[in-house]
């Protein structure tokens, strides 16, 4: 038996990261969606299962919970798709759009806490009703009494006790809730990034991640997840195949000398497919007169090259030990007492950000004497 | 450059040739009335040293006098380090220019036309204009020297030939024009974001961000407001529809319960029915029962009643008729006693008789003791009287001396005795006895001696003496001041005189006398005048005592008038009054016992009518009573019936009563067996159920229009707009940052160029500021600490001692200002005199000075004259009087006034 494990579609998120290309990003997210409908057609999954946050709202454009069921109705497999806390079921919930009746049975929606039975195996579904709870959603599944059928449990939450900090009233899960739960594979939704336990080979849970990534420094996002149980009792084999639309990249740069920046500039040379990609360039450090302007050919660089460049230097400081060379940039008398007096706050202001004001009116002024003396 | 003198021929209003020199070379002071052609002169010497002549420039045709047709003409002689020079330009379209050198009395030209005018515009840093006449920014420093009327105000731009000159001597240039337009530029940049007050512009990168952040914020908050609501919305639903089902749920309970209700009611209800019914009958059987026994009862007692009525209106009549004999018997005792004090009363008129008799003797007695003590009083105080005016007379004679008086006339008698003794002693005495009958002639008169006589001769000084024939003597003495002896002794005499007339006598002594029986005159006056004092006692004065005899008098004739007798034999006041109290006593005593007897007499008739009044009320009431009874009794008994009937119907209702008793009795058992009223039950759940039928409906269109809210709600996306608000805000407030960032970083440029600016500036003019400020204190007073310039050397502000903020030359008076613009030009003509000496012309500057401002400025002008040549024009060669040196020279030309205006053929 082969399923596609897929979940945390959040269509309709905001992408403010993304400013101008919020749109595109966006759209970005149903480009992946189709990736995971075909992935399950290309794979011939028996099913594919969505477990939760299917929507990032309940109150999304209904135009895209019909093109959801759309998509999802080109699936050449039934699909089950898990309420999650940020689509639960209730009133005036997604699922209560008229598409998914039209869809249905094909597509269904896991309304209650029922077993469903699909491709031999038995779906022990959990579905979410709130956007909190302090409860395990796990505990409802039913006990096995003597069932020999594939189980595999579909849930919405948080492993409580995996390493990460998690809020008691984010659906906590128990990392023992396979075997609590008497389950084959629990296939879970919430994370973005993909988390297989124990192992791809013998999997007893999973997190597929988000198929698109929702932001700069996500990690381990944008797969889907080809899971196969060969029967009862055998452990589940799980793939995880990328079908993420773009990338989101954030460097942090230190920069200290002139060298620097030109490996800044190779390294932001050497990211493929710049046009879709979004990076976000943190720099900080210190830079000469001529480090700023290489600086400044960087950011004009990823400018064009990219489908968003983000680049923040507003913590490069001006290179001390370079005063003579920004005091060179401007006619003696006033002009240069104004830069030794704008480098001397640059570098002991107590105030980070009188630091980088006087940074950049130092910027400024040294762009204004190169305009004027051209 | 020092100026020799200025020729002018032909220029404007000048004339024929008119040459104004030669000059000083430190100070000068220029004179002509209004019209004298000062200002000319002024603008001579600028179009000579800076313009080309032969220009075309209407400004410089306008030079061609009024009405001639000669060239102007101007010269101008001026020494040079390099020597003497004569300037010469001739102006017009064949204008002309030369320039000589001047060395003795040979005149060697040494450059003409277009090299002549360069070579003079050089001197002062004047620059060629690019087409026709200079305007002053071409003139260099003559922009700085040359002041024309009303034009102390430094030029708001100097020309470069004066600015260069001047920062080139005044120490380096403060700002770069690199700089400065740098500095203009992050200004401009700077206005673009914030007003010139620092405060952020509208309208700026930054301020349009902000309004626009605040504005997607606002949308923001709406969006996310709209979003929270579903939540609220689906609350409302998810409630709502619970309701619901709890209600549906409810409603088929108590369905239930009305039906297992339902039959109990029935039977409970036929139950009370039946029981109702009997209680009717009983309360039937009971009234007709109660009617007729009550009716019997009544009877018999209204028969009692009767009876006892009757009885006691009889006693009633009987006491009333009592109460009204006594009532006519208090009456009479009452007239009885009303009468016999009215009796009594007629009596007192005879007691009255008898206290007014009393009263006369009293007063009668009074007045006889009054005239016996007044009349023998009076006399004696006429004695006394007339001893008071003689001895007041005996005083009136004497005159008042004191012992000063005394003095002062013994003094001016020893004085006179001295004076008499002191004359005498510096007189000639001479005895003569004759031994024999002779004639002696003493001073021409002849005195016959007989023999043995003597004569005593007293003389003043000299004496002549002829004794007979015998013997002339002439007797002198020493040499005596007897005149001013004689005038003391009159001065003597007279002081004595008035003080003896003044005192009344010349004798001390006497004058002792009269003083001591003056003052014995007066103590005996004065015991006198106590003595009279006592007698008048409290009267004020004897005519008071004698109206108070005549009143006595009048009062005693008064009373012997009614009582003659009493001449004769004078009534005792003391018997007569207490004849006519025990007479007012015996009165009173019986008039207030025959009051009391009335008022007792008539209370009693008070009482008696109440009693009656009383008495005929109760038997009226009786009389009523009874009336009531017999109407009542035949009423009641007016059924027709006998006592016997009734008896017997009394008897049959009791029968009836019995019966009705045992019917309820037997329903009221039956009803027992329900412990309540399931009716009561059996409504509470038909309401109940009623009303939830009634709100049912409306809490099923709640729950649909909740829905419908939800669903509308939703259809609207609101999370697709509050993502695209987000989206929207975290943008501009990224661009915002950015704007802050650069705005903040334009006004840190632009404080530091400021700062910096300041500061070099500051450096920059310290050596005007060092030689106005001094000066300035001299003029103002010490208060100004400092003066601030701006890049053009315009005064751009004052510091005052004690005053913070600066002080802007608007703010100083006009005189002010101007002294202080002329200041300026003289610190800069003399810093750039450095390298010798040069002119300062200067027309009227001090038309706005106060006479002691211009006293002080003199010295100013005075000091300056070390290293400037100082020509001042004016009309008022008074005000410059004071200055200690100077060459005062008139501007006098043979040129007529013009005869039209400029233009006139």
């Amino acid at each position: 038996m082969r399923f596609v494990h897929t979940a945390d579609w959040q269509i309709g998120m905001q992408a403010a990261q993304a400013g101008a290309r919020a749109e595109e990003v966006r759209q970005a997210r149903f480009a992946a969606a189709a990736r995971v409908v075909e992935l399950a057609n290309e794979r011939g999954a028996d099913f594919l299962v969505l477990a939760g946050d299917t929507f990032e709202d309940g109150a999304v454009d209904p135009l895209l919970v019909r093109r959801v069921v759309d998509l999802l109705s080109r699936a050449s497999c039934p699909v089950f798709v898990l309420p999650g806390n940020h689509d639960p079921l209730g009133p005036g919930s997604v699922f209560r759009h008229a598409a998914w009746r039209e869809a249905a049975p094909k597509v269904r929606v896991f309304e209650t806490p029922a077993p469903v039975e699909a491709a031999g195996a038995v779906l022990l579904p959990c579905p979410t009703e709130a956007r909190t709870s302090m409860e395990d959603p796990t505990a409802r599944i039913p006990a096995r009494h003597g069932d020999a059928r594939i189980r595999i449990g579909v849930a919405h939450g948080s492993l409580r006790d995996h390493g990460f900090e998690v809020k008691p009233d984010d659906f906590p899960i128990t990392s023992g809730a396979p075997m609590r739960a008497d389950v084959d594979y629990l296939a879970l939704g919430h994370w973005h990034s993909t988390l297989v336990e124990p192992g791809p080979d013998r999997a007893r849970l999973a997190y597929p991640g988000t198929p698109e990534p929702t932001g700069f420094g996500e990690k381990d996002s944008g797969h889907a997840l080809v899971v196969t149980i060969d029967g009862p009792g055998r452990p589940a084999r799980v793939e995880g195949v990328d079908t993420a639309e773009l990338t989101w990249t954030a460097r942090d740069e230190t920069i200290a000398r002139d060298e620097d920046v030109a490996a800044l500039r190779a390294a932001i040379d050497a990211i493929p497919n710049p046009g879709r990609t979004l990076l976000r360039l943190r720099i900080r450090g210190v830079a000469s007169p001529a480090a700023a302007e290489a600086l400044d050919a960087v950011e004009e660089v990823a400018a064009a090259r990219f489908l968003l460049a983000r680049v923040e230097r507003d913590e490069v400081l001006p290179q001390p030990r370079d005063a003579a060379s920004w005091t060179a940039a401007v006619p003696d008398g006033v002009a240069r007492t104004v830069v030794e007096r704008l480098l001397a706050l640059a570098a002991d202001d107590q105030e980070p950000r009188r630091r980088r004001v006087a940074a950049r009116a130092l910027a400024h002024l040294v762009a204004t004497a190169r305009r004027m003396s051209s | 450059m020092r100026l020799r003198s200025i020729a002018l021929e032909g220029f404007r209003c000048f004339g024929p040739k008119t040459v104004i020199g030669p000059l000083d070379e430190r100070l000068n002071v220029i004179h002509g009335p209004n019209g004298a052609g000062k200002s000319t002169l002024l603008l001579a010497v600028e179009r000579t040293l800076f313009d080309r002549p032969d220009s075309t420039d209407t400004d410089i045709q306008a030079l061609v006098p009024w009405g001639a047709d000669v060239l102007p003409r101007v010269e101008i002689e001026f020494s040079m380090p390099e020597g003497t020079f004569r300037l010469s330009k001739a102006f017009g379209r064949r204008g002309e220019a030369r320039l000589w050198k001047l060395e003795g009395d040979v005149a060697s030209p040494v450059r003409e036309g277009a090299t002549a005018v360069e070579w003079a515009r050089e001197i002062l840093g004047g620059q060629a204009p690019s087409r026709g006449a200079t305007k002053p920014e071409h003139r260099g420093l003559a922009q700085v020297l040359f002041v024309a009327q009303g034009g102390l105000d430094l030029p708001e731009r100097l020309g470069p030939g004066a600015s260069e000159r001047l920062r080139a001597i005044v120490g380096g240039t403060a700002v770069d024009p690199v700089t400065r337009a740098m500095a203009a530029e992050i200004d401009r940049q700077y206005l673009a974001s914030f007003t010139p007050g620092g405060k952020p512009k509208k309208g700026s990168p930054a301020e349009s961000l902000a309004e626009q952040a605040d504005r997607a914020r606002q949308e923001r908050d709406t969006a996310k407001a709209d979003w929270e609501r579903i939540d609220g919305l689906q609350d409302a639903v998810a409630r709502t529809a619970d309701a619901v089902a709890a209600s549906e749920r409810k409603r088929d309970e108590l369905h239930a319960e009305k039906q297992r209700l339902a039959p109990r009611v029935r039977r409970y209800r036929e139950l009370v029915q039946q029981r109702d019914e009997a209680q009717r009958a009983k309360e039937a059987a009971e009234a007709a029962f109660r009617e007729i026994a009550e009716r019997i009862d009544r009877i018999g007692q209204l028969r009692r009643r009767e009876d006892e009525l009757r009885a006691a209106l009889r006693s009633a009549e009987s006491k009333t008729a009592q109460a009204s004999q006594t009532h006519l018997q208090a009456r009479g005792a009452a007239d009885e006693a009303t009468r016999r004090r009215q009796e009594h009363e007629e009596r007192e008129r005879a007691v009255r008789e008898a206290e007014e008799l009393a009263a006369h003797a009293r007063e009668f007695h009074d007045a006889a003791a009054a005239i016996a003590e007044l009349e023998p009083r009076l006399e004696r105080i006429a004695k006394l009287r007339g001893e008071i005016g003689r001895l007041e007379e005996q005083a009136a004679k004497i005159p008042d001396l004191s012992g000063r008086h005394i003095k002062k006339l013994r003094d001016a008698l020893a004085e006179e005795r001295s004076a008499g003794e002191a004359l005498e002693a510096l007189k000639l005495h001479v005895t003569v006895r004759a031994l024999r009958k002779t004639s002696v002639e003493v001073d021409g008169k002849t005195i016959d001696l007989e023999a043995g006589a003597t004569e005593k001769l007293d003389s003043e000084g000299s004496l002549t003496l002829q004794v007979g024939t015998l013997a002339e003597l002439a007797i002198a003495g020493p040499v005596t001041d007897v005149t001013g002896a004689r005038d003391r002794l009159t001065k003597a005499r007279a002081a004595v005189r008035a003080l003896a007339s003044e005192l009344g006598s010349d004798v001390p002594e006497e004058l002792e006398e009269r003083r001591a029986r003056r003052a014995e005159i007066v103590k005996a006056l004065e015991v006198h005048q106590a003595r009279l004092a006592d007698w008048l006692g409290d009267a004020e004065t004897e005519e008071e005592l004698q109206k108070r005899l005549s009143s006595a008098r009048a009062r005693r004739d008064g009373i012997l008038r009614l009582h003659p007798n009493w001449k004769a034999a004078p009534p005792d006041p003391e018997e007569q009054a207490r004849a006519a109290s025990a007479s007012r006593e015996d009165f009173d005593r019986t008039a207030r016992h025959l009051r009391r007897e009335e008022e007792a007499a008539r209370s009693a008739v008070d009482r008696a009518a109440q009693a009656l009044e009383q008495a005929r009320a109760a038997e009226a009431k009786v009389r009523s009573d009874l009336e009531g009874v017999v109407g009542e009794l035949r009423a009641t008994a007016g059924d027709g019936c006998t006592d016997e009937e009734r008896a017997r119907k009394r008897m049959e209702q009791s029968v009836a009563l019995q019966r009705a008793e045992d019917a309820l009795r037997q329903a009221s058992a039956a009803l027992e067996e329900f412990p309540e009223d399931p009716t009561a039950e059996y409504e509470r759940v038909d309401r109940a159920l009623q009303d939830l039928q009634d709100e049912l409906p409306a809490t099923t269109a709640e729950l649909g229009r909740r829905q419908q809210a939800l669903e509308e709600a939703l259809a609207a996306a609101p999370y697709a707009r509050l993502a695209a608000c987000e989206e929207r805000l975290a943008e501009i407030e990224r661009a915002l940052d950015r704007a802050r960032l650069d705005a903040d970083a334009i006004a840190l440029l632009h404080a530091l160029f400021v700062e910096e600016r300041d500061r070099a500036t500051a450096l920059l003019f310290q050596p005007v500021a060092e030689r106005v400020v001094p000066r300035l204190r001299r003029l103002v007073g010490p208060t100004v600490s400092e003066v601030e310039f701006d890049e053009q050397f315009r005064p751009a502000g004052l510091r005052l001692r004690g005053v913070q903020d600066r002080v802007s030359p608007d703010d100083l008076s006009f005189g002010t200002r101007d002294q202080l613009s002329l200041l300026v030009r003289i610190a800069l003509g003399e810093i750039v005199a450095r390298e010798g000496r040069l002119p300062i012309v200067l027309d009227d500057p001090l038309a706005h000075a106060d006479a002691s401002r211009l006293r002080r400025f003199l010295g100013i002008l005075e000091d300056a004259s070390k290293h400037l040549q100082v020509i001042v024009l004016t009309c008022r060669p008074d005000d410059y009087r004071g200055l200690a040196a100077g060459r005062f020279l008139p501007l006098e030309h043979p040129g007529e006034p013009p005869a039209a205006a400029p233009g006139s053929p």
